[in-house]
Order: structure tokens, then sequence, then C-alpha cells
């Protein structure tokens, strides 16, 4: 019966971490997606195409070397010898 | 003979039910959970991303500012000792930063220039507008989502059917402005 009440409370504790991350994580989207609705990109890419193209540049570069970063978190956790 | 058929019949009645008349042992059920080791796969090998270069054109003009020329007063150096030098407001074409662009030379002059360089001397290119490029930045974000949405609930499963003690690790949340 302590067992069966460990397996729960371990499952509670970690379905609690997943939802804790899963709201992280799309608070993190809605924060990337709110500076499209902040600026007005047209207008900045008329006016100043040379800013925006950085911006662009930056932050495309940015999201590739996130996704890369995440893929190899959940990689190490298989291999935590990989990074050796 | 009556005798031996009633003796077989007596030891064959005590054969069958003979162990009837033994003792009983009791048996005792206990429900018990068991710990079941659940082999880990190996998670499949991290992406390998290549970020394109964008190009930001208009028919805004490019700056191209004139060489520093003219000294601070008093004079500044950097940190290597190297003087530094400001700006004149106006110059002379050939004392620009970059004298061989024409006069109004604009953003869509030098990406056109640079694409006849990449591609003999041609014009061509893959164009996007900039709602488009929109559009792919909220799809890859959605698709960033997913993945890390998956890795937590990859995440979930280990910590749930791992052994006590071990806990798998989740991936790093950007949090801007810490």
């Amino acid at each position: 019966m302590a067992a069966m009440k460990e397996s729960y409370e371990k499952q509670g504790q970690a379905l609690m971490n997943m939802s804790r991350k899963n709201a992280e994580i799309e608070a993190e989207k809605a924060e990337y997606l709110a500076i499209f609705a902040r600026h007005n990109l047209d207008m900045l890419a008329i006016k100043k195409p040379g800013l925006i193209e950085n911006r662009f540049r930056n932050a495309s570069d940015a999201v590739m070397e996130g996704l890369e970063d995440d893929t190899e978190a959940l990689y190490n956790l298989s291999n935590p010898d990989a990074n050796d | 003979m009556i005798l031996r058929h009633f003796i077989t019949l007596a030891i064959l009645t005590l054969t069958i039910s003979g162990c009837s008349l033994l003792p009983t042992k009791k048996v005792e059920i206990v429900s018990k959970p068991i710990q079941i080791d659940i082999m880990q796969p190996d998670l499949p090998r991290p992406v390998q991303l290549t970020a394109p270069q964008w190009y930001v054109v208009s028919e805004a003009v490019i700056t191209n500012p004139c060489k520093k020329t003219i000294s601070f007063d008093p004079k500044k150096f950097d940190e290597n000792g190297v003087e530094q030098l400001k700006r004149p407001k106006a110059c002379a074409k050939e004392d620009t930063e970059n004298p061989d662009w024409p006069d109004g030379y604009t953003y869509l002059d030098r990406f056109l220039d640079e694409m006849k360089e990449q591609n003999n001397g041609e014009v061509v290119f893959v164009a996007t507008t900039i709602g488009d490029y929109k559009v792919m930045a909220e799809d890859m974000q959605e698709l960033k989502r997913y993945i890390k949405q998956l890795g937590e609930v990859v995440i979930y499963y280990r910590d749930v059917t791992m052994p006590s003690g071990e806990k798998g690790v989740g991936v790093a949340i950007e949090k801007k402005g810490e």
C-alpha cells in the first residue's frame, strides 16, 4: 500500500512538473509572437531594411540554436556521456 | 472371496479419500506491488540545423558615411592606445566608406548586385513577403513548442518509470530579461 502511495505521489509530482514546464513553454512562445504584435514590421522593413535584416537573421539563428539545444538536452537523457 | 473384495474396496476408499483426512495448510494470499524494470530507449539524435540567410530590401537609400578622419578635441584613445577619430559631416565621394557606390544606392540595388554576383550575372532569388515571413516564424515557434512539450512528456514517462531516486532532466526554458 505504501509503495502504491509512493508511486502515485511520484506520478503526481511528475505530472505537476510537466504541466508547469508546458505552461512555461506556452508563455515563451507567446512572448516571441508578441514581438510581431508590438511592431509594424512592414513599415520598419521599408524604412530600415538593414536593421530588420539583422534582426531576422539573429532571430533565425537563435531559433535554430534553441531547437538544437533542446533536442540535445533530450538526447543527453539517454546518453549522459554524450558531451564527455 | 467376498472378504477379499471387501478389503480391496476398503483400501480403494481409503486411497481415494485419504488426503482429506490429512490436516489442511492455510494458503495466504497477499497483494504486493513489484518493481518492474522498464528499459529506457535511446532518444533520437539531436537536430542539426542551418539558419537561412535573410535579406530585407526596400528602396531606402543606404547611408554611405564619410570615413573617420577628424580628431576629437581633446584627443581620445582606445584601450590599445589607438587614437579615436570622428566622421566629418560632409565629404567628397572618394572619402566615403564605400566610394564605389553610386549616388542614391538603395538596399534593393545592393541586393540585386549581390544576387548577380552569386549567380554569374543573372538575377535569380526566392522571395517572400513580410506577412509570409511572420507566418513562417509563427509556424516555427509552434513546432518548437510542440517539440519541447513532447520532450516534457518523455521526461514525465522517464521520471515515473525509472527506479527511485533517478530523475530525468528537462529542457531549459529561456526567459528574457533574467
